[in-house]
């Protein structure tokens, strides 16, 4: 069928330093998730600069709604919310990210070596691979986190144990479809080692997708962390979102109508997860723009009237 | 653009669209004009992205919505596309219906072909099931598909077989026109014929207008009396289809001639050189002086007018009545 | 084997594999399994017997074998703060949930779809941007969150049971009657059932309006326009049905997080389900328990895998007649 012409953007040859600044300044959503998760990240890192109290003082024996000296009150224990909202920060982003690691270094590597090396190989890891992905992941972390004890190392290493699945399957998919490009094939012919192939060819081509299935993963870690906390296995030394969430509930803060303690660590790991998200959608879409044509349309073709409407010279 | 005797059914005047592209308009088309009869088959011929396609979705009105269209179609005196969608849609296959370039998708997959071809029978007739099956089973007999074929889906059937239906879809509710975009590409030669001889026989029996859009001017040759050749999105010369052939009166109509291939004569291929304009800025003078080699000095500067010459007219500055300038 | 046979293996042995983990997982606890129990209450000849139960005084190969066929028989274990088997634990819980769940991922199905639909018909307006935004924000929302939000704001304005399953003043007067009883199950169910399906729609308005642009995109739509039909007739007869099949897939995907959903869910409206229990196995490190739910948690997800996979099978005729071209 006719496709109309829309305008596509020229793709640019894929130099490793274009397709990097691409990846992070190419699209408005990228920009602003990554601004965003840049102010959570500066919050996490000054914590204990900007708690306008210490985090473990009891000031009170029970809610107080905010005040000049308590921007956020107190919660049902006595502690300053604001305070555990920054230091929550911390144990939340650090938390996301290095579980996100962690899954993007598992699954990448399973990804590469089935993508690449195919057939038995790849047949064996895909299956791993998919009963990782089957296996319901927030129960199995459940699980694991309830055996394993309740340091936060754990906690970030059990998320990313979980969460390693589909990017393994994102990344294998990538690599299989550089492969079987023909600039990689003409390389092989002429007698690159494998290895020469995969750092040189294969390694930038895929790189920027992991990269954007990274940021996503954060998204998700995040959220597992918020979860485990919530459920009463997260580091009990430690302050975190999920928490406080709990401690919310706990503490009766429905009741006592004290919104200063159910509002913000909700909103912080929601505003948190959006930028994440956002981020690396738009990472994704910078990297795989689908221009879609829709035939339905609110707006129609326009009809103009016949004079002096056509550019004649 | 020729008056043909008789009122026409369908008459298309001074079309013209431009698509905007976020970084300025394509002028996609720049100006087209025919007219039809009943029974008339008017073919249409030219290169990619000459414009012949949207034409004649510009003509039903199925454009995007980054295209302003101007200029008339006039279906029996009245300008359906004056009112924009909403004056547009009781035409649409009543009036003037499409086979579409590639009617392998044309289908919804997962819909019966019977289902599909029915649908706009019972929605414009407002048919029972019962008839509207009996009109489906007509059809499909018109096209040479056996009947049954119609609780069939559209993956089972061959490339030739589902062009055959989708004509038989177009037909559904008795237009008057045909518009007909490419229907035989990516068929092979022997299916080719065979649609070709239906499209024949389709305007004859039923009386119905034809457009043929197709790149492929022997194909087009076959099955229609005139000719319309475009180029950069303006027609360059229209004239009856033995007249064409034989005494092309614009360089680009006798290029596309000595392109053919002719087997038999053992004889280099000619292709024409260089590309199309683009046409997101205005062109100056004629669009096809730059690839044409009787171009002159006022080919590149002054746009060539539509010259008459009896049933037949041609965009060309060098176009007499005697055929191309030597 | 055919299609149908090797999903069916592949369902199994992904309950094995999840099996073979939570055995590992149980053994390879720090310290004594059974000291890690923590179990207050037990004698000296309970651990004995719990000790010998699991078979932690046999060598590791052994102690798989034997609880393999336990777990064929259905022997899930034995609750350490009850003593009773974890079957019995957890039926009950079970049967609790479910209906909660149904209607939950009902919930969020409908929103989704309607979601993606106006996004998607409405594309490039504001009332498309309105509708990601939504259910972008609700999809970033901890579920958890999202019930405590219910509860603050809607549970009193509303005057729907906001805890448990029964209301304690029902029977107080005397054996309640069916209907009473119906009722008064489904006015408890609605707060977490809503939560649920706040937490779960976003997933599925993200797909929907993907799937509905892919599927509008498609030649088959201009033909449906040629053909002079409305815009809402082709959005039903056309684009819907073609994009409601990746739907079919994504409900069995997203089987796992409504899952997780519901855990979080039962815990904030106490809602005596599988995933009250759950946390209460958690709070006392109940291990059978717990793991005996993931397991059927784990059974029920690839259960649903299984079903969608089906499902999708007969619903797509292009799979179903296995793409032979006629004529």
């Amino acid at each position: 069928m006719v496709a109309s012409p829309s305008g596509e953007r020229a793709v640019s040859a894929p130099t490793r330093r274009g397709t990097a600044r691409r990846l992070i300044t190419g699209n408005r959503q990228t920009v602003a998730g990554l601004c965003a998760l840049g102010v959570f990240a500066m919050i996490a890192l000054l914590a204990r600069v900007i708690a306008p109290t210490p985090v473990n003082t009891q000031f009170a024996n029970g809610f107080s709604a905010p005040s000049a000296v308590h921007p956020l009150g107190l919660d049902g224990g006595g502690f300053d919310v604001l305070s555990r909202l920054v230091h929550g920060a911390q144990t939340s982003l650090l938390v996301g990210s290095i579980a996100a690691l962690v899954g993007m270094l598992i699954g990448g590597t399973v990804g590469f070596v089935a993508g690449y090396f195919g057939g038995r190989t790849d047949g064996v890891l895909m299956r791993i691979t998919d009963y990782f992905l089957v296996i319901p992941d927030i129960p199995l972390m459940i699980v694991a986190a309830a055996v394993f004890g309740q340091s936060l190392t754990n906690i970030m290493i059990v998320i990313g144990l979980v969460y390693w699945a589909s990017t393994a399957r994102l990344i294998r998919a990538q690599v299989m479809s550089v492969r079987q490009r023909t600039f990689v094939t003409r390389v092989e012919a002429m007698g690159a080692s494998p290895l020469f192939v995969l750092t040189r060819h294969v390694v930038p081509q895929v790189t920027p997708l992991l990269v954007a299935n990274t940021v996503l993963m954060v998204a998700n870690a995040i959220f597992a962390e918020t979860y485990i906390s919530f459920l009463g296995l997260g580091d009990p030394s430690v302050v975190s979102w999920g928490r406080m969430i709990q401690d919310a509930l706990d503490q009766g803060a429905v009741v006592a109508g004290a919104w200063w303690v159910v509002l913000p660590p909700g909103l912080a790991v929601t505003l948190v997860v959006l930028a994440a998200t956002i981020a690396g959608q738009g990472m994704e879409d910078t990297l795989n723009p689908r221009l879609k044509v829709g035939h339905l349309a609110v707006r129609r073709f326009r009809v103009r009237p016949l004079h002096g409407a056509l550019d004649r010279p | 653009m020729t008056t043909p005797v008789a009122a026409p059914l369908l008459e298309v005047r001074d079309l013209a669209v431009d698509f905007d592209i976020g970084r300025g308009r394509l002028h996609a088309v720049r100006g087209v004009s025919f007219a039809l009869r009943a029974r008339d088959r008017l073919g249409i011929v030219g290169e990619s992205g000459c414009g012949k396609s949207t034409v004649v979705l510009a003509m039903m009105g199925l454009l995007p919505p980054n295209a302003e269209v101007s200029g008339q179609v006039l279906l029996n005196g009245v300008d359906i596309l004056a009112g924009g969608d909403s004056s547009m849609r009781p035409h649409r296959w009543r009036d003037i219906s499409m086979v579409f370039q590639g009617a392998m998708n044309a289908f919804n997959p997962v819909r019966t072909v019977g289902d599909q071809i029915a649908e706009p029978i019972r929605m414009h007739r407002k048919a029972s099931r019962r008839d509207a099956d009996a009109r489906v089973a007509e059809l499909l007999d018109m096209v040479g598909i056996p009947s049954a074929r119609a609780a069939r889906y559209p993956h089972e059937f061959s490339g030739g077989m589902r062009q055959r239906a989708a004509l038989a879809m177009a037909l559904a509710c008795g237009p008057k026109v045909l518009l007909a975009d490419e229907p035989t590409t990516a068929l092979d030669v022997i299916v080719q014929a065979e649609i070709l001889q239906l499209l024949r026989r389709v305007s004859d029996d039923l009386g119905v207008a034809l457009v043929f859009i197709s790149h492929d001017l022997p194909a087009v040759a076959q099955v229609t009396e005139r000719v319309a050749v475009m180029y950069a999105g303006r027609v360059v010369e229209e004239a009856p289809v033995a007249r064409l052939v034989t005494a092309p009166r614009h360089p680009y109509t006798a290029a596309l001639l000595a392109a053919i291939p002719r087997p038999r004569a053992a004889a280099p291929v000619h292709s024409i050189s260089g590309e199309p304009p683009r046409l997101d800025t205005p062109v100056v003078g004629c669009a096809f002086a730059p690839r044409c080699p009787s171009a002159v000095e006022v080919c590149r500067i002054t746009e060539p007018v539509n010259t008459f010459d009896g049933d037949a007219v041609a965009a060309c500055h060098l176009a007499t009545s005697a055929g191309l300038p030597r | 084997m055919t299609p149908a046979l090797s999903r069916i293996w592949f369902a199994l042995v992904t309950v094995f594999v999840a099996a073979t983990i939570n055995f590992f997982l149980f053994r390879v606890m720090p310290g004594n399994a059974v000291s890690a129990l923590r179990c207050r209450a037990c004698t000296p000849q309970l651990r004995e017997a719990l000790l010998n139960r699991y078979g932690l005084d046999t060598p590791l190969p052994e102690q798989f074998v034997r609880y393999l066929g336990q777990l064929a028989r259905g022997d899930l274990g034995i609750s350490i703060a009850s003593g009773r088997p974890v079957w019995q634990e957890i039926t009950g819980p079970l049967l609790n949930t479910l209906p909660m769940l149904i209607a939950g991922t009902l919930i969020a199905l409908v929103l989704g779809v309607i979601s993606g639909v106006v996004s998607s018909w409405r594309r490039g307006t504001a009332l498309d941007s309105a509708s990601q935004w939504t259910s972008l924000a609700f999809y970033a929302m901890p579920t958890q969150w999202i019930g405590l939000l219910v509860l603050f704001y809607v549970a009193a304005a509303i005057g729907l049971p906001a805890a448990g399953i029964q209301s304690a003043s029902l029977g107080v007067l005397g054996a309640p009657s069916m209907w009473d009883l119906l009722v008064d199950r489904t006015a408890h169910l609605i707060l977490p059932a809503l939560t649920l399906g706040l937490g779960s729609y976003g997933q599925y308005a993200i797909i929907m309006r993907s799937a509905m642009l892919d599927t509008l995109g498609e030649d088959y739509i201009l033909t449906a326009r040629a053909k002079g039909l409305r815009d809402r007739d082709i959005l039903r007869y056309h684009a819907f049905g073609n994009a409601m099949l990746p739907m079919v897939t994504m409900v069995a995907l997203s089987a796992g997080s409504i899952v997780a959903g519901a855990i979080v869910v039962e815990d904030v409206f106490s809602y005596p389900g599988i995933g009250f229990a759950a946390v209460d196995a958690i709070g006392k490190r109940d291990y059978p328990v717990l793991q005996g739910i993931f397991l059927l948690l784990t059974v029920a997800v690839v259960m649903a895998n299984l079903i969608a996979d089906l499902i999708y099978v007969r619903i797509d005729p292009r799979i179903r007649s296995g793409r032979v071209a006629v004529g």
